[in-house]
């Protein structure tokens, strides 16, 4: 039995301009059916890589596969773009503009109009067919660049911050119709600053520094990786006498006095628990604490090797 | 090609339904319509006032017969509808002084020029003139015969009398010329004297040798023709191309552009939108031409301009507007506004111009050395052979050679504006640096 390839494979792939390394002998997969998020501080080279993936530029070394071969040109009818720095023609009509994006990708102009007509009406913009575009808000003219991008069902999507400019009703949309789209088999890319989009959406991440790869894998990996275990504890023990803490840091947690704990090694939080137990402290709060990935990206980011001279 | 089809069509449809393009293609000819109408009537007004006013003679010599120069003057302009010289002059001859009067009274009714007034002295002409009641005076000399000597006197001076001056001098001395035949010729031979080259038949000689009728009545000539088609194509070449480059440039302060590239291939997008404008541009022409041109004496003689030239023409209108428009759209992107991007593309206006400063050249000599290598350069060679096409035959040699310089030099521009359209849109969002654009022109490359 034969593993099928992954719709999005890119390998040992390099890009240079000028003397700075764009991308550094970059590797992904990304699978069909996730939402992969891709993530990087401004300028580490996450636009070059989905222009790579695009192939409206060329890597200097390394190979980029889309459904199992390289780049050809009827993929361009396969892979849905939103890049950030985009725009929507104007002055014609919702609808027009929607059939002309739908046609560019390969759909019938019936075909077009009914697609249309069908993501209008799932972001709730039925009314806004026959309006100029430049009369919309900001962002519905948002929301009509995201129907634009995945009109023609591409089975892969990048997305590039699809939710900058969304109001929180019209993002929370926005993440269920991602969602949605993911869960039909889809392939979605989505480069984006929102950690809190990545931690609802993706299921893996990759994120790159200086054109190099910093962090690659699960989600869920990558935050039990980078965990760092604290416990936050409110509770009426003498922490002073344990012998299982490293250090503590006091917190307020809503309005009571807390301490995040870092345990000695091996000591676990079951030991903790059963010193408090032993204390006989009343014990109010016992959290063992998450590790925001707005933390691990700073981190990552902070900690990335620095670019070789070149 | 399908995808560049789909580009072509939104363009077209785009362009077409601008206020900018709309303006431009309806509303200003309308405008310069009516402005010419209104001018033609003023002028046509200004003319007929001056034509009023009477020129005063003082004749001594008594060389000037005022009847008999009416006479010929009036039947000059009505010559084409028969043989009214003559039929005056019999009539003054068969009738004897009286007979001419009435004869010359009819005509010179007809006759479109000032009448002369004979004064009997200088001071009572110079006071006419002073009151307004003449347009000038002109006082011959006692011994006109002897010494061809005439005084002119005039009022208004200046660049804009001159004409006037001119076209009353030419009547006094028309006036001198009838009445000095008059005396020692008979009607036929007088009128032919008169005005021998009033009724010249034109005829054209193809370069194979086949003798043509030409139906240009009024003497435009091949050249007028010839001028109307290149001001169209001209302008059209350029306005098209201006269309283009606005468009695209739109697309990237948009920022609708790598939404576009990520869908269509560069080249396909650029080919679209290409074809889309320039047609975008034909429809410029023929609504000039149904507006403006239809009702005038220009369409005439691009009708006279024979089918297949014209569609040579054509041909070089196409290819002269894909050179340019490449050219504009390459340079185009480089410049952030339209401003910018008009002003980066001036030198491509001003080098396609220049064949405009050999008009008179090419015009005289289509064939002639000067208009055959602007022919074999490629920024000068589409609007040249349109030049030449609407004068003459071109050799058919000359014709391949343009179009295969032309054709070699569209390969090549649409090959760099392509590649100036990947670069540029790499650099979306970008501030578009000379070296900030050649880092991504390189980029463009693979």
């Amino acid at each position: 039995m034969t593993s099928q390839p992954p719709p999005v494979r890119v390998m040992h792939v390099s890009k240079r301009f000028e003397g700075t390394h764009a991308l550094d002998d970059v590797s992904l997969d990304v699978g069909a059916g996730e939402v992969f998020g891709l993530l990087g501080p401004n300028g580490a080279g996450k636009t070059t890589l989905i222009r790579t993936i695009l192939d409206i530029m060329k890597p200097d070394s390394g190979t980029v596969e889309v459904f199992g071969r390289r780049f050809a040109p009827e993929d361009r009818n396969r892979i849905g773009y939103l890049p950030e720095e985009r725009g929507i023609y104007q002055r014609q009509t919702v609808r027009d503009v929607l059939e002309y994006l739908g046609a560019l990708k390969g759909l019938s102009p019936s075909d077009a109009r009914t697609r249309a007509a069908r993501w209008l009406e799932r972001l709730e913009l039925s009314d806004t067919a026959q309006k100029k575009v430049e009369s919309l808000s900001k962002g519905n003219q948002q929301k009509i660049q995201i129907a634009a991008t995945i009109l023609a069902s591409p089975p892969i999507v990048i997305l590039d911050e699809p939710l900058s400019g969304l109001d929180p009703v019209s993002a929370r949309l926005a993440n269920s119709v991602i969602r949605d789209y993911a869960a039909e088999g889809h392939t979605v890319i989505l480069s984006t600053h929102q950690m809190a989009q990545v931690e609802t959406l993706c299921t893996r991440v990759f994120m790159i520094a200086r054109g190099r790869r910093v962090l690659y894998g699960g989600l869920r990996e990558i935050k039990r990786e980078h965990a760092t275990g604290a416990i936050r504890v409110v509770s009426t023990a003498r922490y002073e006498a344990c012998p299982l803490i490293a250090s503590m840091e006091p917190v307020s947690a809503g309005g009571a006095p807390a301490v995040d704990v870092h345990l000695k090694p091996p000591a676990t939080p079951d030991d903790l628990l059963q010193w408090l137990a032993a204390q006989r402290a009343s014990v109010e709060r016992f959290e063992k604490l998450d590790t925001p990935l707005e933390d691990i990206f700073v981190r990552a980011a902070l900690h990335a090797p620095a670019e070789a001279a070149g | 090609m399908r995808k560049a089809l789909l580009v072509a069509k939104w363009e077209f449809l785009t362009t077409i339904t601008r206020p900018g393009y709309i303006i431009v293609v309806i509303a200003l000819p309308v405008l310069y319509g009516v402005m010419f109408a209104l001018g033609g009537l003023a002028t046509r007004s200004a003319t007929a006032d001056a034509g009023r006013i009477p020129t005063a003679i003082v004749d001594p010599s008594h060389v000037i017969d005022v009847d008999v120069a009416a006479a010929m003057a009036g039947a000059r302009e009505r010559v084409q509808a028969g043989d009214a010289l003559a039929t005056a002059l019999e009539q003054s001859g068969d009738s004897g002084r009286g007979g001419m009067s009435a004869a010359a009274s009819a005509l010179a009714a007809a006759a479109p020029g000032s009448r002369l007034q004979p004064f009997a002295t200088v001071e009572e002409a110079v006071a006419a003139l002073a009151a307004g009641k003449v347009a000038a005076a002109f006082a011959i000399d006692a011994n006109y015969l002897q010494t061809g000597k005439i005084t002119a006197y005039n009022k208004d001076s200046g660049v804009f009398a001159q004409q006037g001056d001119q076209r009353r001098q030419n009547q006094v001395a028309d006036a001198i010329r009838a009445s000095l035949m008059r005396r020692s010729m008979s009607g036929e031979a007088a009128a032919r004297a008169y005005a021998p080259t009033s009724t010249v038949e034109r005829l054209h000689v193809t370069s194979a040798g086949v003798v043509e009728k030409i139906n240009d009545p009024y003497g435009l000539g091949p050249l007028a023709g010839s001028l109307g088609v290149i001001l169209l194509f001209t302008f059209s070449i350029f306005s098209a191309s201006g269309f283009l480059q606005q468009a695209t440039l739109a697309d990237r302060n948009n920022r609708v552009i790598e939404v576009l590239i990520s869908s269509v291939d560069p080249d396909e997008l650029l080919v679209g939108k290409l074809i889309g404008l320039g047609g975008a541009g034909l429809l410029q022409v023929g609504i000039y031409v149904a507006l403006i041109v239809a009702p005038g004496a220009v369409l005439f003689s691009i009708f006279q301009i024979p089918l297949a030239r014209l569609l040579l023409a054509l041909a070089f209108y196409v290819v002269g507007f894909t050179l340019f428009a490449s050219l504009m759209v390459g340079t185009g992107m480089l410049g952030r506004t339209s401003q910018e991007a008009a002003q980066l593309s001036a030198l491509w206006t001003l080098a396609s111009a220049f064949p405009f400063f050999f008009f008179a050249n090419i015009g005289a000599q289509p064939n002639g050395p000067v208009a055959r290598a602007l022919s074999f350069f490629p920024l000068t060679s589409p609007l040249t052979m349109i030049m030449r096409l609407g004068g003459a035959d071109v050799p058919a040699a000359d014709i391949a050679i343009a179009l295969a310089v032309d054709g070699i030099a569209i390969v090549l521009c649409l090959r760099a504006a392509s590649r100036i359209f990947r670069a540029a849109t790499l650099m979306q969002g970008k501030r578009a640096t000379l070296p900030e654009f050649l880092k991504w022109f390189r980029a463009s490359q693979a």
